[in-house]
């Protein structure tokens, strides 16, 4: 059996921590300042049903910890030992990471509709490199939702995704306080909007994950 | 809002996921441990691509995807 990875912690567990998706026991290690929480399990193929069954997981604690950093479908290690060799690298950028993620959670938009035309960058072709690079990376077509959810955001990623649903996704990471204020002001940003949004969401902090 | 629509409303944590969200959160987000990534497979995007040449089908079966209460935007 492998140690099957779900995500970093932080804070103390308010309840049990239940079973995994292979039906037995998470269990946690800790390094350093980084708690990272596992299952004596081998990694399932993916499938529709294992997918929901992580993410169910990775859901139940993000309500048992203060913080949770999600790891990516599929980690495994092969001991303690291995498991311990890899988190110790990285124990300080979790434990910041987890410091940004603490106590909030991600809704995600997918943006459908018709896209505004790209303005074409002035500059040599270095500059207009770097200013598509730019582009990639920010959604102007929902610049006023944007602003007006602006309070109660911590954080937010934008990606233009050409996808047969949508022609971009942004990823909004909200405090747990806030949520409230943060759905009402998506709802009052909509109408004014010249392309389709859908909101889904709370979410782990999925797209919030960067060790940096 | 009534009672009745009150208790049709589900808690935030259960809202179900929709494939594509699943796919896109679970698969292609979070940190990645780097060394031991998974199913017999080393590169995690080949079992992105993979499931989502499934992706239409499994939709289907699933049903159709939560949303977290927000109507959505204009359509045009």
């Amino acid at each position: 059996l492998s140690l099957y990875v779900y995500a970093f912690v932080m804070g103390r567990a308010t309840k049990p921590l239940g079973l995994g998706m292979g039906r037995t026991a998470l269990r946690t290690l800790r390094v350093e300042n980084a708690r990272i929480v596992f299952e004596m399990t081998d990694a399932p193929p993916p499938s529709p049903r294992t997918l929901r069954a992580h993410d169910r997981v990775v859901r139940r604690l993000g309500r048992t910890f203060e913080g949770v950093l999600p790891v990516r479908y599929g980690s495994v290690a092969s001991d303690r030992a291995a498991l311990r060799e890899r988190v110790l690298a990285i124990a300080a950028p979790v434990e910041r990471a987890l410091e940004r993620v603490r106590a909030a959670v991600q809704f995600t938009l997918r943006v459908s509709g018709k896209a505004a035309k790209p303005v074409a960058p002035r500059g040599g072709p270095g500059t207009r490199f770097m200013a598509e690079r730019i582009a990639r990376y920010r959604i102007p077509e929902i610049a006023s939702l944007t602003e007006r959810a602006r309070p109660y955001l911590r954080a937010v990623k934008e990606e233009r995704t050409a996808t047969e649903r949508s022609f971009a996704t942004a990823y909004h990471l909200v405090p747990r306080s806030e949520i409230r204020r943060y759905r009402a002001a998506i709802r009052a940003a909509l109408p004014d909007l010249g392309v389709r949004v859908s909101l889904t969401g709370p979410w782990p902090p999925y797209a919030f994950t960067e060790i940096e | 809002m009534s009672a009745r629509k009150k208790r049709l409303a589900p808690p935030e944590a259960e809202i179900e996921a929709s494939l594509l969200d699943l796919v896109d959160h679970v698969l292609n987000k979070g940190v990645v441990l780097n060394g031991d990534v998974m199913l017999g497979v080393a590169n995690i995007d080949l079992v992105y691509l993979r499931l989502s040449a499934v992706l239409c089908a499994a939709d289907k079966i699933l049903g159709r995807p939560a949303r977290a209460g927000i109507p959505r935007g204009r359509r045009r």
